[in-house]
């Protein structure tokens, strides 16, 4: 199925593909950095999210650390 | 967050900042990037986005300093620098470029400012160049891109009037976030991570061997782009072991630098442990202008015969482990783990990946970026740029202090064909080590030796000679000669009655007979009879002789009457007996078979085909020219394969063999005598021997045309001698008994670098290979294992058929060949020159780092005061040590080498004891008889409680700063023990409170552990303590200027001078009276003597200037004759009021009071002013309240000056002026000289050249700021005389 939209739930398992970890272990909360995420990983999902939601304010979302954080900063702008 | 003030730094700043402390001049922590710009550039909107970029990104207003507790930083806004515009048009690029490197490499000032550096180089209207510089305590590569990238966005709203965007984030979220982070339950789960995860980290080794010529302030770069090709099988591996291509990268990367670890060649070589660079940009810090890049270990434990994704996957764990606790900061972990400080690094080689896109876009131009400095290259890091799908840059960075410019280039090379053939390998073992073109010159282009050398026999060479000049002298004993002639008819005769008694090729003949005529009889005639020849030494009455005896079974044993023996016939050279037609011996039949001890188990028979020993003989006979009227000594004992040569080159060469009578060998003496008689064009010794031989007075100026060393590594400091005393060429040979005596060689010429003589490349149709554990070639520069082939290699072991296999193994490059194992480890240089590194077996770990004995050695003669020394491994309870057997030079003691060695080698690698001894003991054949040094007593060292005043200040400061329980033992390592960088901050403030000195950060880093440490405060190691024998008052790029101490023995009265001279270093040298525990100097000769070698080392060439005052300026010019003597250029002697040892020989020496009072002259306080100052309390009080540091140095400093004072005034009355060819230039204090006879020209008989420049001022003046300028336009250019004054005052 082709994901049209941005969710939390997206960018969750996204993330947690990324770190190839189950979605489970990606709470909202967790600094995303001490789950394993890099800067280079977090570049290539913010690439992805881009693509659904061209307005994302990547500026900001470089600066969140936590999934929760990601969430408000897209739906901000969205 | 008022940035404003005061505040301290963060981790990741505060390790550059001690980094950076301990060498403020070096601009390696400066990060620097060239962006080419082409197309129309406005400079003036540039300029305008370079000061709003200084106004976003603070940290380029960074100052900082070293606070009270720790390295402080401050903003001081509108502090950031502006645009410097260059205008270079019509000049060319390469000139630029050079400028921008030059700009690139100027260390920054980081508590003066500016931190950060804007330059536009203009080369044409549309044609620019602007270079960024950011001292990478203010930011890191990342933080750069940001830079760059604003900076681009900034210029593009100038121009447009338009938005910026958004701007980079405020730097006090650095401090906030770590301060935040500081607290955070992840970094207590962080820190456990890592401390579970390095518990058992190995000792890291370092990839470089030995020191490059750079003084590590830069790197050397090679880059190169990798394939298409290998970027999709770099894509292909990560899809198939779902590994993102950065871990396949980085583990590859990492098995590529265990393929350079000096354990490569044992087959230990497991554990790489790399550094790698994390960004940690992930959240608040992410668009913060700060350094934040956290370098942390990674330990990858290689497993070559796994198949690759397996291993892959390991490596892919291990490093997401490292990224989810990637926070926890690396310099906490070397602090916290104690791997800090020489020799315990926390890792080794960085591998850095940037697949970021850092070049910006500037509007309507091109743009190309060329990074210039990362901001620190401690060792060696590999980087890549770019990835797999736009195309990957290999970029490989050595640190010039480690490597050099080629090296960094193989490297480069090297890595690029490693990861090509890595990524399409099944397994690590299948990859090769080398390129196909080091492969190719490593095998073939070395071993290229093929030369058409005869299939013959060593008999019919020798017959053929004797046949040619049978009236030449072919042998000479003592008084009595032989002919060649005589020598056919009576070694003919022997072999018709050996083949008599049946013996012909394959049998063995035993030669028990002592250096003789009859030796060389029976030595030809067994030959002629088509035997082998077995030596046996006739003093030998041992089991283990007779255990040679049967398993050898001679079928027969030429000796003197009376040698008693079972198992053999035995027979006298002459005796009569039937005779028969001999057989010859055809090139593969054994020529000789000779045991060799080995240092294990059993003596091994090996056997030597006439074929190999042909091939040994005629190389040398070519290769060093012998003839007719060469004069050859034979000396070495007949069990010891190098007499082969001495004993039948000779009769390959028409030359003569000079038998020297028993015992002689071991005579340095009766040797010498002999030479000089003898008229001997060649002779050998064994390293040990030499060294005795060059002990001896009668050497010197010997003339010997060649003589020829091996059996032992040659230092090249015995090369130095040997062509200081002897008029000839020296030659270095290489090869074990099991390949015919010899395999490589190499000249031994004076002025050579390197401690060790190389053993050179292989000699005429013989292979030599370097390799690892696997059989694999290894890069220059790595230690291999050193095997060998060809034409020489011995059949093999006599009856040993097994163990003839497994030393003798199939040649893996040559099928049907064979290899012999030497068990020697060898280094090769880029030109294919060996050099011997040691025994594969000798190798020992001591407190888990690799001591190689010989490198311990090389630090012991280093010190100037070992004769002879050897280091050996002792198996003790606690884990092997190190034992040094020395004979001292005269007035050295052992603890005096000690402590000597304490200041150059880590703790692991300093001998547990050092033994003094009158002579080493050497076996027969004259090599070290390791079995016959005495034993050492028990456990030395270890727990001693601290016992001198230092020590024992020490110790209270160890335990106050590291909270340590009472009492402190003197073995103690700050850094073990719990300190840490800061810590030895304090240490070093406290160390100063308490003795007047700083004793340098550098010197807690280098010497941690206590009793080094004290030793080092206590003699001034490193100069730290400014007591030491050479003093560096200043540095600059010119030749030094040398400024000799007068007489309280103490340079630093030449501090102001050495300010005031620009260009040009000015080095002190000190008295050794200073130090009670050196051997006090007998005349001002001997003094100059010393000093000479001090200023050789200091200055190896190049015309010297020399400068004194006072009585320093009677040294100096004794130290310009001493130079002269030695071949030295003395361009400039500059003497500032000093006059000839004749003026004061008459003249009272000061007592003890009168040198109490010197210490207020060397004050710089005019003693006749403070007459009231007569006791030692007093004297120092005075100087203690007027705040100099002599008032407060350690009193054993104190007593130093005192006693150099005494000491330099007595010897000086005892001197006599020679003659020096040097110019001399005095500098008068006329108001002294005044009402005496004291003038420059009382010294127109000891100079070459007088010039007299007088000086209104008194005696001390003339080393203060204002006289001083008065002739330093004399120093500034030592060989052009400058001066324009008039004729002297005489």
């Amino acid at each position: 199925m082709i994901q049209t939209a941005l969710t939390l739930e997206k960018m969750r398992s996204d993330i947690a593909a990324a770190l190839d970890i189950p979605a489970a272990e990606v709470p909202d909360d967790a600094h995303l950095g001490d789950l394993g995420l890099d800067s280079i990983a977090l570049m290539r999902l913010l690439m992805g999210w881009e693509e659904l939601q061209p307005s994302l304010p990547s500026g900001k979302l470089y600066e969140c650390e936590t999934l929760a954080e990601f969430w408000a900063a897209a739906q901000a702008e969205a | 967050m008022e940035l404003a003030e005061w505040r301290p730094l963060t981790e990741a700043q505060a390790g550059i900042w001690y980094a950076q402390a301990r060498d403020p001049q070096s601009p390696v922590f400066v990060t620097g990037q060239a962006l080419y710009i082409d197309g129309p550039l406005e400079a003036a909107a540039l300029s305008r986005a370079v000061a709003r970029l200084g106004g976003e990104a603070e940290s380029l207003s960074l100052r900082l300093r070293a606070g009270p507790t720790g390295p402080e930083q401050r903003i001081v806004p509108g502090s950031a620098p502006g645009l410097v515009v260059r205008a270079r048009e019509g000049v060319g690029l390469a000139e630029v470029e050079a400028e921008i490197l030059a700009e690139a490499q100027r260390p920054m000032d980081l508590e003066r400012g500016p931190v950060a550096g804007f330059t536009l180089w203009r080369l044409a209207p549309a044609r620019h160049i602007l270079t960024e510089r950011i001292h990478h305590i203010a930011a890191d590569g990342q933080a750069m891109v940001q830079v760059t990238q604003r900076l681009a966005a900034l210029y593009a709203a100038e121009l447009s009037g338009g938005d910026a965007g958004e701007g980079l984030a405020h730097y006090a979220r650095a401090l906030e976030e770590e301060a935040r982070f500081g607290t955070a339950a992840a970094r207590a789960r962080q820190r456990a991570f890592w401390h579970a995860r390095l518990a058992d980290l190995p000792e890291v080794e370092s990839v470089s061997r030995g020191r490059a010529d750079g003084d590590g302030h830069w790197f050397h770069r090679a880059e190169r782009p990798l394939p298409g090709a290998t970027g999709q099988a770099l894509a292909r591996l990560s899809d198939r072991t779902g590994l993102h291509w950065t871990d396949v990268l980085t583990a590859l990367a990492g098995a590529y630098v265990g393929r350079h670890l000096p354990s490569v060649a044992s087959g230990e070589s497991r554990d790489v442990v790399l550094g790698i660079p994390l960004q940690n940009r992930m959240g608040r810090t992410a668009r913060c202008v700060s350094t934040q890049v956290n370098v942390l270990p990674l330990q990858l434990r290689l497993d070559e015969g796994a198949p690759l994704p397996d291993w892959l996957q390991t490596v892919g764990a291990d490093l997401a482990g490292m990224r989810r606790n990637a926070r926890y900061r690396g310099e906490a972990l070397q602090r916290e783990l104690g791997r800090i400080g020489a020799g315990r690094r926390l890792w080794g080689p960085l591998v850095n990946i940037l697949p970021f896109e850092a070049c910006p876009e500037i509007a309507g131009c091109e743009t190309r970026l060329k990074i210039l400095g990362a901001g620190s290259v401690d060792d060696l890091t590999l980087c890549f740029r770019g990835d797999p799908e736009a195309g990957l840059l290999a970029q490989v960075d050595g640190n010039t202090a480690l490597y050099s410019e080629a090296e960094t280039e193989a490297h480069c090379a090297r890595l690029e064909a490693f990861l090509t053939a890595a990524l399409l390998a099944e397994r690590l073992r299948d990859v090769p080590t080398l390129t196909k073109a080091e492969t190719r010159a490593h095998l073939e282009t070395r071993n290229a030796t093929a030369r058409e050398v005869p299939r013959t026999t060593l008999t019919a060479l020798i017959e053929a000679q004797m046949a040619a000049s049978p009236a030449a002298p072919a042998l000479v004993f003592g008084e009595t000669c032989l002919s060649y002639g005589e020598l056919d008819r009576q070694s003919a005769a022997l072999a018709r009655r050996l083949a008599g008694r049946g013996i012909g090729p394959g049998a063995l003949v035993g030669l028990a007979l002592p250096r003789s005529l009859d030796l060389l009889v029976a030595l030809i005639g067994t030959l002629r009879a088509g035997a082998a020849f077995l030596p046996l030494d006739p003093e030998d009455g041992s089991a283990r002789r007779a255990d040679m005896i049967a398993r050898a079974a001679p079928a027969v044993i030429l000796a003197t009457p009376g040698f008693a023996c079972e198992g053999a016939p035995v027979l006298g050279v002459l005796d009569d007996g039937q005779e028969a037609e001999p057989s010859p011996a055809g090139p593969e039949d054994p020529a000789y078979v000779l045991f060799t001890s080995g240092s294990t188990g059993r003596p091994k028979g090996v056997v030597v085909a006439h074929d190999a020993i042909v091939n040994r003989l005629l190389w040398m006979r070519e290769t060093y020219g012998f003839g007719p009227g060469d004069r050859i000594l034979q000396k070495t004992p007949t069990s010891f394969d190098v007499s082969v040569w001495e004993l039948v080159l000779p009769f390959l060469s028409g030359a003569t063999l000079v038998v020297a009578p028993p015992g002689a060998q071991r005579d340095p003496v009766a040797l010498a005598g002999l030479v000089r008689t003898q008229r001997i064009t060649a002779m050998h010794f064994v390293p040990s021997m030499l060294e005795l031989f060059l002990d001896a007075p009668a050497s010197q100026g010997l003339a010997i045309a060649r003589v020829f060393a091996s059996g032992e590594a040659l230092p090249q400091r015995l090369a130095e001698r040997f062509h200081r005393r002897i008029t000839g060429r020296l030659f270095n040979l290489y090869g074990p008994t099991e390949a015919a005596i010899d395999v490589t060689a190499q000249e031994a010429l004076a002025g050579q670098g390197g401690e060790a003589v190389p053993i050179g490349r292989p000699v005429w149709n013989t292979r030599t290979y370097l390799l690892d554990a696997a059989l694999r070639p290894v890069p220059d520069g790595v230690p291999g294992r050193l095997y060998l082939a060809g034409r020489q290699l011995a059949q093999g072991y006599l009856g040993q058929p097994e163990l003839t296999a497994e030393r003798f193994p199939p040649d893996p490059f040559r099928p049907g060949g064979r290899i012999y194992d030497t068990g020697d480890l060898a280094v090769s240089d880029a030109r294919g020159v060996m050099t011997f590194v040691g025994r594969a077996d000798q190798q020992v770990k001591i407190r888990g780092v690799r001591v190689e004995p010989a490198e311990v050695e090389r630090a012991l003669f280093g010190t100037g005061m070992v004769a002879q020394g050897v280091v050996i491994v002792e198996a003790a309870p606690g884990g092997a040590r190190l034992l040094a057997y020395v004979v001292p030079e005269p007035g050295a003691t052992a603890e005096a080498i000690r402590a000597a060695l304490a200041g150059q080698l880590p703790v692991a690698m300093l001998p547990a004891q050092v033994i003094t001894l009158d002579a080493l003991p050497l076996t027969p054949s004259g090599k070290l008889d390791r079995k016959a040094l005495p034993a050492a007593e028990g456990q030395g060292g270890a727990g001693r409680a601290p016992e001198s005043p230092t020590e024992r200040m020490l110790a209270a400061l160890y335990s106050e700063i590291l909270a340590l329980p009472q009492p402190v033992d003197a073995e103690t390592d700050f850094f073990l023990a719990g300190g840490d960088s800061l810590r030895a901050v304090a240490l070093s403030l406290r160390i100063e409170e308490a003795t007047g000195r700083d004793p340098g950060l550098g010197a807690i880093l280098e010497s941690p552990v206590l009793a080094d440490l004290a030793r080092r405060i206590e003699r001034g190691a490193g100069g730290d303590d400014g007591t030491g024998p050479v003093l560096r008052l200043s540095g600059g790029e010119g030749l030094p200027v040398f400024a000799v101490h007068p007489a309280g023995g103490l340079c630093w009265c030449y501090r102001t001078l050495a300010q005031a001279l620009p260009g040009r270093p000015v080095i002190g040298l000190q008295s050794p009276l200073l130090d009670a525990g050196s051997r006090a100097p007998v005349s001002v000769t001997e003094m100059a003597r010393r000093y000479v070698g001090r200023i050789e080392a200091a200055q190896p060439e190049g015309p010297l200037t020399l400068l004194g005052w006072s009585l320093g300026g009677i040294i100096a010019h004794a130290i310009a004759a001493e130079a002269e003597r030695r071949g030295r250029e003395v361009a400039r002697l500059v003497l500032l009021d000093a006059y000839p040892s004749e003026c004061w020989r008459d003249e009272p020496e000061p007592d003890e009071t009168a040198a109490l009072r010197a210490l207020l002259a060397i004050a710089g306080f005019d003693p006749e002013a403070h007459a009231g100052l007569d006791s030692r309390a007093a004297i120092l009080d005075f100087l203690k309240a007027a705040g100099h540091p002599l008032g407060q140095v350690p009193r054993a400093v104190q007593d130093g000056v005192i006693r150099s004072v005494q000491a330099t005034n007595a010897l000086v009355r005892g001197h006599r002026e020679p003659r020096v060819r040097a110019p001399l230039l005095h500098v008068g204090a006329l108001r002294d000289q005044a009402g005496t006879n004291r003038s420059a020209a009382l010294w127109q008989p000891f100079a070459g050249d007088v010039e007299s420049l007088p000086l209104d001022c008194h005696h001390p003046d003339l080393i203060a700021r204002e006289i001083v300028a008065a002739y330093l336009p004399a120093l500034s250019d030592a060989v052009e005389p400058v001066l324009a004054r008039p004729e002297g005052a005489a």
